[in-house]
C-alpha cells in the first residue's frame, strides 16, 4: 500500500505532463500545412 | 540585574534548543540514518529518485522562459539562453567535484543540498527579474542552480545502483525517465503559472518561479524524505519472499574513482557519452525548426514535433537501459550507434521524398536512443568499476555531458549556418548536419567497441563484511573481473 502511494505521488505529476505532451502533438498527425511562402517576384 | 540574569539564561537555553535541534536535523540527513531497516521495500527508492529528477529535469523545459525573460530583464533570448548553457556545465563541473562528498554523505544530505541549491537558484533568477537584474539570472540560474542540477542528478542514481545490482539499467533507467519526464511537467506548468500570474505590465516569470520553487520543494523534499540506502552486505533476495533473486547477481569488484578516471575505459565512455548526447542534442535543439523547414508545416506542427520527441526521450530511457539488462551494455550502445548512423544517414532522403510520417519516426527512435544513453551509462559503469565510488564516478563522467551540450549544437548550428549562408535551401541545410552526426556516432562505435573490462589490479580490496563474494580479494577481484566480462558482452543472454 506504501508502495502504491508512493509512487502515485510521482506518478500523477509525471502523468500530467506526458498527456500535455500528448496533446500538443496531436496536430503532427492531422496533416495540417502551414501556408506557402511566397516566393520571390 | 535580576533580569539580566533571566535573560542571559533565556539566552543560553534558546541557543541550546536551536543547537539541539540543528543537531538532530543535521543527524537526520547523515548516511548512518537512511541506511534501510531489515525489511525494507527497494520499490520505495525509485519514486524517491524519480521525484527529484523530475524537478530538476526542469532545465530541460528552461526554454519556455526564453521570451518572458528577455523582455522583462531587457536582454536578448541569446543572453537569456546562456543560463541553460551555464546551468549544464556547472551540472558536469559539480557532478565530478563533488561527487566523492555525495559518496560520502549519503543520498539524503545530497538530495537536501539539490534542493537548497535548485529551489535557491529559481528564487534568486525570481528575485533577478523582480529587480531587473540579468547577472542574478546567470548567477541563480546557471551557477548556483547548476550545482543543484550536479548534485541532485548523481545521488538517487548511485543509490538506486547499489538497491538494484540484478537489473541496475532498469533501475537507473526509471530515475532518469524522470530528468527526461522533467520536461514534460516543466513546460507546461511553467506556462500555466505563467498566465496565471500575468499582468498588463508583467509576464508573471518571476511569480511562476517562485511558484515553481515551491513546488519543487515538496516534492525533492518528499523524495529525501523516503530515500534509504541498503545496508552493507545487503543483496536482493536476502529480504525478499524467494531467494531466487540472489542466484542472479553477479560479484562486481569496486574500482576507486582516483583510479577510475585514470583508465583507459574510464575515457572511451566518456568519449561514447560524449558522441551519443552530440549527436541527440543537434536534433532535439532544433527539433521544431527543422520540421517547419524540411517539410513546410506551421509552427503548432513544429511545436507537437518537439513534443513527441520529448515522450520519446523520456521513454527510451526506461526501455533501453531495461533491454542492456537483458543483452548487456556493450551490445545497447552498439545498437545506438549502427542503428543511429543508418536513421541519420537515411533523413535526407525522406526530406526529399516529403515523408513526413517517416522522418517522425525515425527521429523519435534516435531521440529515444539519445535518452537510453543516458540512462544506460550509470549500468555500464557499475559493470566496469563496481557499485562503492559509482557517484564520484557517474560525477566525473557526466562533463562529457556539459561538453556535448556546448560542442554539439556549437557544431551543428555553425554548420547549418554555413550551409544556408553558401545558398542552400533551408529545408536541404541539414543534410550536412545529419552526415556530421552519423561522423560523431562512427566515433562512439569505436569507442564503444575497445571497452574492455578493468583490470584486477585496478579494484579495491574486498570488505569482509560483504557475504557476496567470499575468498580472499584477489580471488573474489578475478571472479568479479569475469563477471564484469560477461555483463558488459550480455552474458545474460
Amino acid at each position: 500500500m506504501k508502495v502504491l502511494v508512493v509512487w502515485l505521488v510521482v506518478l500523477l505529476p509525471l502523468g500530467w505532463g506526458v498527456a500535455r505532451s500528448v496533446q500538443k502533438s496531436l496536430p503532427l498527425f492531422t496533416g495540417e500545412q502551414a501556408p506557402a511562402a511566397q516566393s520571390p517576384q | 540585574m535580576r533580569l539580566g540574569i533571566d535573560c542571559q539564561r533565556l539566552c543560553t537555553l534558546s541557543c541550546g534548543a536551536v543547537s539541539g535541534v540543528s543537531g538532530v536535523l543535521m543527524h537526520l540527513l547523515t548516511r548512518q540514518a537512511t541506511v534501510a531497516p531489515e525489511g525494507f521495500n527497494r520499490w520505495l527508492v525509485p519514486p524517491a529518485a524519480v521525484a527529484v529528477h523530475m524537478c530538476i529535469g526542469q532545465v530541460y523545459a528552461f526554454s519556455v522562459f526564453n521570451k518572458p525573460l528577455s523582455a522583462e530583464l531587457g536582454i536578448p533570448v541569446s543572453q537569456v539562453n546562456t543560463a541553460y548553457m551555464l546551468a549544464l556545465v556547472m551540472l558536469g563541473l559539480s557532478a565530478a567535484v563533488f561527487g566523492k562528498w555525495v559518496e560520502r554523505s549519503g543520498p539524503r544530505m545530497s538530495i537536501v543540498a539539490s534542493w537548497a541549491c535548485f529551489c535557491g537558484g529559481l528564487l534568486i533568477t525570481a528575485a533577478g527579474v523582480a529587480w531587473r537584474q540579468p547577472w542574478l539570472l546567470w548567477g541563480g540560474y546557471g551557477v548556483v542552480g547548476g550545482i543543484g542540477l550536479g548534485l541532485g542528478y548523481i545521488a538517487p542514481v548511485s543509490t538506486l545502483v547499489k538497491w538494484f545490482p540484478d537489473r541496475p539499467g532498469m533501475a537507473t533507467g526509471m530515475a532518469i525517465m524522470g530528468f527526461g519526464g522533467g520536461a514534460l511537467v516543466g513546460s507546461p506548468l511553467a506556462q500555466e503559472l505563467m498566465t496565471a500570474f500575468a499582468e498588463p505590465s508583467a509576464t508573471g516569470a518571476a511569480a511562476a518561479l517562485v511558484a515553481m520553487a515551491a513546488i519543487y520543494t515538496i516534492f525533492m523534499l518528499f523524495g529525501a524524505w523516503i530515500v534509504r540506502v541498503p545496508p552493507a552486505g545487503w543483496q536482493p533476495g536476502v529480504d525478499a519472499a524467494s531467494g531466487s533473486m540472489a542466484t542472479r547477481v553477479k560479484p562486481v569488484a569496486s574500482v576507486a574513482v582516483e583510479t577510475a578516471w585514470k583508465t583507459p575505459q574510464f575515457w572511451l565512455l566518456w568519449v561514447v557519452l560524449c558522441m551519443n548526447v552530440s549527436a541527440g542534442i543537434g536534433v532535439l535543439g532544433r527539433a521544431a525548426d527543422m520540421c517547419q523547414d524540411m517539410f513546410g508545416v506551421s509552427v503548432t506542427i513544429g511545436a507537437g514535433f518537439t513534443g513527441l520527441l520529448s515522450i520519446a526521450n523520456m521513454a527510451g530511457r526506461f526501455v533501453w537501459s531495461s533491454i542492456s539488462d537483458v543483452i548487456g551494455r556493450k551490445a545497447v550502445y552498439a545498437i545506438y550507434f549502427l542503428l543511429g548512423i543508418v536513421l541519420f544517414a537515411v533523413l535526407p532522403s525522406l526530406q526529399e521524398a516529403q515523408a513526413r510520417a517517416a522522418f517522425v519516426a525515425c527521429t523519435a527512435i534516435l531521440i529515444s536512443m539519445y535518452g537510453g544513453g543516458f540512462a544506460t551509462v550509470p549500468a555500464y559503469l557499475r559493470d566496469l568499476f563496481g557499485t562503492e565510488q559509482i557517484g564520484a564516478i557517474h560525477g566525473r563522467l557526466i562533463t562529457a555531458w556539459s561538453m556535448a551540450a556546448v560542442v554539439g549544437p556549437t557544431l551543428i548550428n555553425g554548420l547549418y549556418d554555413r550551409r544556408v549562408a553558401a545558398g542552400v535551401p533551408k529545408g536541404e541545410a541539414y543534410n550536412g548536419t545529419f552526415f556530421l552526426m552519423c561522423g560523431l556516432l562512427a566515433v562512439g562505435f569505436v569507442a564503444n567497441l575497445l571497452i574492455r573490462p578493468v583490470a584486477a589490479r585496478h579494484h579495491l580490496p574486498t570488505p569482509p563484511d560483504r557475504p557476496a563474494t567470499p575468498g580472499s580479494a584477489a580471488p573474489a577481484a578475478a571472479e568479479a573481473t569475469k563477471a564484469t566480462a560477461a555483463t558488459c558482452e550480455g552474458s545474460d543472454k
